[in-house]
């Protein structure tokens, strides 16, 4: 039985994350690899083969949803796995509706035919057992990645589909900003930075040194500090890191909920009654104002 | 010698007449015009209690009560205001000639009468040059940019004193200048003729005929000035002082009255035709109308209001100029029944109105009995839930408090947890109900709080249980800001939840539970005899029920603004702290607001216009070693204070102080 | 232009989650309208001001009664009417199924432009609005966090890792909403009250069908126990113990 791999691009690499969707891949039948857009960097994505499909720079919800159908029918495939990435969370659902599938979003786990899912922001965890065929995208970060492979790409030989949307362009968050859903380290910022200049003065530097991705809590979004790409949380983004340091944040449960999947969870904080040290793995309970210059000094030397 | 005669071969009296007639009606027509105004009003019944409303009257109109609570400004207004009393009839034995005098003569009164005339003169006399040496000389900060006006009309009364001393004088002396009589009873004009006499008598009695008309001049011009300016205040006092709120202060109304006495509930208010507030002029009340021509333009409210020391764009006088000058200026348009395109909500400002914490300082220190707040609270419910114009972080907590009844947020169900481990009866009957307030269940610091003086009510076996899940936020904070349909349906459904349990006595360490489920509630069908915590812990510590020692450290006390001063009660905590409390300046019923009221709390302030910065100051200033309070939002407030002054001095509630002390 | 506007009604997100016997317990929860449906309401009633036309919003749920309110304050905002499909046996997790209802009860409206919010905050599954664009044969795009109408086209922005992706679209079309798109007006109480007068029309439909899966079984994920405060005299110390810690015990570093 195949299984479509739709791995996504990042420059000249596959991103992480469809790595990991061809790593499962292999778990659920003979994987087919289908990339939209570059020919070089199709290849290394680990299935036997892969189909690249050109002349696709943007996504398009419609093409590319007619695209993988087509590829799904002609091969015969009986399930469909992505990385949950922006694109796997819109071509995901348009995509099992086109095939009349069912929908497995944002999975945590899979175990020989039984997959875990989230619900209520990660307070109730869904176990799913499909018995027919199904499309399903999986949370970044949450299974091993397989290696770059430098396997045969073949070209999508059927016409692309009109479009009926016009992308007009990107808009870059800017340059060298990480993505904070696909980051190995976050460095969170919070209340207790006590103003916006804070935030770049401390997170910022601080992010920069570990390379990481800087994020923040609701309030200091709510206030204005940061913009809203930055929120880790319920209303925000959900980030899984391997290491999240959480400044000057006390530990709502709302931000708990965007970032309790991460590995390894430091907190920095001046109360040692707040909540975010239950479920620290490392706590350091001092001033934030003493401590991040501390971090930031050690770090260079 | 007088001046009644003929002047330019007119009678002294048709002169006279002609100008009284002029004055008298410019009064007459001016007063009409404001009566029509006031009348535009909505009702408010004060026409009852007559007894206590005379009482009242008496003593706080004839006997200057509240005025003179400034002992140096209120002094002289009492000595002038008395004296003018005194001196008032007068202008009828002036102005008939002396024919007063001669009716009196015939009833053995005219001594008596002429004393207590030149008593008054001199008592009036005297308060004036005690007025200008306080402007001119002292000048005070407070009348700093204050314009001439003052001075003036100062000087125009004395101007009226002197005259008619003069006059009085005059009458003594014969139209040759010698002493024509002594009227013992009436020493100021013996002393006036003592100097006149030996004058030319031609020009004494050009002196006398100016005194007279100048006298007169002053007086008729008065009669019209005094609708105009701030000397509104001798017609409007009265009505303002006699029809003094008798509600308890910061009570405010529901909705609609039912004719059962209690509030229309909410399923059956008529949202639609009610008015919700007040944007339009004729929506204030006839008394919040009356209330621009009571003002003296003293300006006691300003100087104790948080909102203007902070900077912020509310001045409770002008507030009160406002409905005066916005009645002036558009009260042709108003008396037409049309709706001028600004309203007095634009007047007022949004600003102003958002600016007010609710501490109800304006209202205690006004001597006239003026009331501020609810004019901007008023408008306040019409800016929500009318114009839908309000702070947006009102915006979030109105939906939490609908959603899980507490402004934050928090799943309603996890309210009883701060209890956790405690053992304490939950929903069972008991003789007090510990009512926990939203802050004292959901907020870290003052989670503290509530088990410390858990654990004291347990320590000394006070019979009480909690609420738990089912107790919900009062509904002070929606009240305050102008949401009172919200407010009562959570009063609605607090005060079911209340009854159902049986609940008669309720014990609180919040004072906006303290005020609104002891004096609102009622409106509402809810009667319990509401104690704060303060007071439970003074009386546990007097009955030897909880025995603490006293502290060997200083303290200072911020009194909360609805213990303190709104309920005036402030000798609890005292008690319950017992040991050494250096008092601020700004202490028990004149306490200053920590500045979180009206829903300012969760309301962004500039960072140069923070209240709580000017009072954690003032606590600092004293000296003491720590600060005490006994209110969740003082406490916050407070201690972000302390923080940002870089100081580490604790700001701790009464409980925990009390706790600390406890002999084992 | 007319527009529909798709509404979830969802547990409120405080609600106390309890797994009984392999199941969640949802006897206690209480409803609210799914807040990225919101940032919908408040759309489509900006483009009414501007572009004049109808907002008809689409609610699917049980029978239960207790959302009249919530609905009836979107209505406030400014919708015209709403249609409350009730389905006896309805559940959130039911993407397909109930994107079927929905298109079905779409389809007669003909509207210019769906919207609806980019998830709802039960299932996170960002799932119901791309399947009602397809069964309604329209583009969809997802997660938009700007919204311009300009001639006959509408202009989203669409978030993407590290930026925006800027696409343009003729109508029809259904445009999923994100945070930051706009800010959800407070209706006055006037408002709310007035919102009684307007066309609130409840509607049986039949039971889901589809392929959507149903959860076998629900559970509660493992608490995360607390780990270890770091100790040190001086600020350097402290520093140097969690590098130490973060690079030798937990490799993260």
């Amino acid at each position: 039985m195949s299984v479509i791999v739709i791995g996504e691009v990042d420059g000249s690499a596959i991103k992480p994350a469809s790595q990991q969707a061809a790593a499962l891949a292999t778990q659920l039948g003979d994987p087919i690899g289908l990339v939209f857009g570059s020919t070089n960097a199709a290849g290394k994505l680990a299935t036997p083969r892969v189909i690249s499909v050109q002349g696709t720079e943007h996504y398009d919800s419609l093409q590319f949803a007619a695209v993988a159908t087509q590829v799904a029918r002609k091969s015969g495939a009986t399930s469909v796995v992505m990385a949950a990435t922006a694109m796997g969370k819109d071509l995901g659902p348009r995509l099992a509706a086109e095939l009349g599938w069912s929908y497995i979003a944002d999975a945590l786990e899979y175990d020989s035919g039984t997959w875990i899912r989230p619900n209520y922001a990660g307070k109730v965890l869904a176990r799913l057992e499909p018995n027919g065929p199904f499309v399903a995208t999986l949370r970044p970060n949450a299974f091993p990645a397989a290696d770059d492979t430098a396997g045969a790409v073949e070209e999508f030989s059927s016409e692309l589909p009109e479009s009926t949307t016009v992308t007009l362009g990107v808009e870059s968050a800017g340059s060298g900003i990480i993505e904070l859903t696909e980051a190995a380290i976050v460095v969170s910022g919070g209340r207790g930075l006590e103003s916006p200049e804070n935030y770049d003065k401390l997170i910022r530097p601080l992010g920069a040194k570990l390379d990481a991705a800087c994020g923040a809590s609701r309030a200091i979004v709510d206030a204005g500090w940061v913009s809203h790409s930055h929120q880790v949380g319920q209303t925000g983004k959900t980030v899984t890191p391997e290491l999240y340091m959480a400044v000057g944040i006390s530990g709502a449960i709302q931000h708990l909920g965007g970032m309790s999947g991460s590995k390894c969870i430091v907190a920095i904080n001046k109360d040692p009654d707040a909540p975010i040290f239950k479920v620290a793995d490392y706590g350091i309970v001092h001033d934030l104002f003493e401590i991040i210059p501390e971090l930031m000094a050690t770090l260079d030397g | 010698m007088d001046p009644f005669h003929p002047y330019f071969g007119i009678e002294w009296y048709w002169l006279l007449g002609a100008w009284a007639a002029l004055s008298i009606g410019a009064h007459m027509w001016q007063v009409g015009y404001i009566v029509r105004l006031i009348r535009l009003g909505g009702p408010d019944d004060r026409f009852n209690a007559w007894p206590v409303r005379m009482r009242e009257f008496l003593r706080d109109w004839l006997g200057q009560r509240k005025v003179i609570e400034d002992r140096l400004a209120g002094g002289a207004h009492a000595l002038i205001f008395w004296g003018f009393l005194l001196l008032v009839s007068d202008v009828l034995d002036l102005g008939t000639g002396g024919m007063l005098a001669v009716f009196l003569e015939d009833i053995y009164l005219k001594d008596f009468w002429n004393i207590v005339v030149d008593i008054g003169y001199l008592l009036a006399g005297t308060g004036i040059t005690i007025a200008l040496y306080r402007r001119v000389v002292l000048r005070p900060a407070k009348l700093r940019g204050a314009s001439i006006e003052g001075e003036l009309i100062l000087l125009a009364i004395m101007g009226i004193i002197l005259t008619a001393f003069l006059l009085e004088g005059a009458a003594m002396i014969d139209s040759e200048g010698a002493l024509a009589e002594r009227d013992g009873w009436e020493p100021v004009g013996a002393l006036f003729a003592s100097f006149m006499i030996n004058m030319d008598p031609a020009m004494l009695q050009t002196w006398v005929d100016a005194s007279f008309w100048l006298h007169m001049l002053l007086i008729g011009g008065f009669l019209v000035e005094i609708p105009q300016t701030k000397h509104s205040h001798l017609l409007g006092t009265i009505p303002n002082v006699l029809f003094q709120d008798h509600a308890p202060l910061g009570k405010q109304k529901p909705l609609q009255m039912a004719p059962n006495g209690l509030a229309v509930s909410t399923d059956d208010l008529d949202i639609e035709n009610l008015s919700l507030g007040t944007s339009n002029y004729s929506d204030f009340s006839w008394r919040q109308i009356s209330d621009g021509w009571a003002c003296t333009a003293c300006a006691r409210c300003q100087d104790v209001c948080p909102a203007f020391a902070s900077g912020k764009g509310l001045n409770p006088m002008q507030i009160i100029f406002d409905v005066k000058d916005y009645g002036w200026e558009h009260g042709r348009q108003l008396l037409a029944g049309e709706t001028p395109e600004e309203s007095l909500i634009d007047r007022f400002s949004e600003e102003a109105i958002w600016a007010c914490t609710t501490c109800f300082a304006c209202v205690d220190a006004c001597p006239v009995h003026i009331e501020h707040v609810p004019k901007l609270t008023d408008a306040r419910r019409h800016l929500v839930m009318e114009a839908a114009q309000f702070p947006n972080e009102l915006q979030a907590v109105f939906e939490n408090l609908e959603r899980n009844s507490n402004p934050w947020g928090f799943g309603a169900h996890t309210r009883g947890d701060w209890a956790e481990g405690l053992e304490l009866k939950v929903g069972e009957p008991a003789e007090y109900l510990f009512y926990v307030g939203c802050a004292g269940s959901f907020d870290n610091r003052n989670k503290q709080v509530s088990r410390t003086l858990a654990r004291l009510m347990q320590q000394a076996d006070v019979d009480f249980s909690i609420l738990g899940e089912t107790e919900m936020c009062n509904g002070d904070l929606a009240r305050r800001s102008g949401n009172e349909f919200l407010f009562q349906t959570l009063a609605e459904m607090n005060v079911t939840t209340l009854q159902e349990a049986g609940v008669q006595k309720i014990v609180t360490a919040c004072p906006h539970c303290f005020h609104t489920l002891g004096k609102e509630y009622g409106d509402y069908g809810g009667d319990f005899e509401v104690v704060h915590h303060t007071q439970l812990l003074a009386e546990l510590r007097e009955q030897g029920k909880l025995k603490v020692s006293d502290r060997d450290t200083t303290l200072t006390y911020h009194d909360p603004c609805y213990m303190g001063r709104i309920d005036d009660s402030h000798d609890a905590p005292r008690k319950a702290l017992g040991g050494e409390i250096l008092e601020m300046h700004r202490c028990r019923d004149k306490t200053f607001c920590c500045g979180a009221g009206g829903a300012r709390m969760w309301v962004e302030e500039d960072a140069d216009k923070r209240v709580n910065l000017i009072r954690a100051q003032e606590a600092l200033d004293t000296g003491a070693d720590e600060v005490g309070t006994g209110c969740p939002f003082c406490m916050t407030m407070l201690t972000d204070g302390m923080k940002t002054l870089g100081s580490e001095t604790q700001v701790r509630d009464v409980s925990e102080i009390m706790a600390e002390q406890l002999e084992a | 232009m007319d527009i529909a506007v798709l509404i979830k009604i969802v547990p409120d997100s405080e609600s106390r989650l309890e797994v009984r016997g392999g199941k969640l317990d949802e006897s206690d929860f209480k409803y609210m309208v799914n807040p990225y449906d919101e940032f919908a309401v408040e759309q489509a009633v900006q483009f009414k001001e501007v572009a004049g036309g109808k907002v008809t919003l689409v609610a699917l749920f049980s029978e239960t009664s207790s959302i009249d309110t919530d609905l009836r304050k979107m209505l406030a905002i400014g919708a015209d009417e709403v249609i409350v499909l009730r389905q006896s046996d309805y559940r959130g997790d039911r993407p397909a199924g109930n994107a079927t209802v929905l298109a079905e009860a779409l389809k007669p409206l003909q509207p210019d432009l769906v919207l609806c919010g980019v998830q709802g905050i039960d299932y996170y599954q960002c799932a119901t609005g791309p399947m009602v664009a397809h069964q309604l044969g329209i583009p969809h795009i997802a997660s938009v966090t700007q919204l311009e109408l300009a001639n006959d086209k509408l202009k989203a922005w669409r978030q993407v890792e590290g930026g925006l992706q800027v696409i343009e679209t003729s109508m029809p079309a259904l445009i999923t909403c994100q945070k930051d798109l706009n800010k959800v007006r407070f209706p006055a109480l006037k408002d709310i009250m007035f919102s009684k007068k307007k066309p609130f029309e409840n509607r049986a439909v039949p039971a889901a069908t589809g392929p959507d899966l149903t959860c076998a079984q629900a559970s509660l994920p493992p608490a995360r126990g607390g780990g270890e405060i770091i100790d040190g005299k001086t600020p350097a110390e402290k520093v140097t113990t969690l590098l130490s810690k973060l690079r030798t015990e937990a490799k993260v570093l």
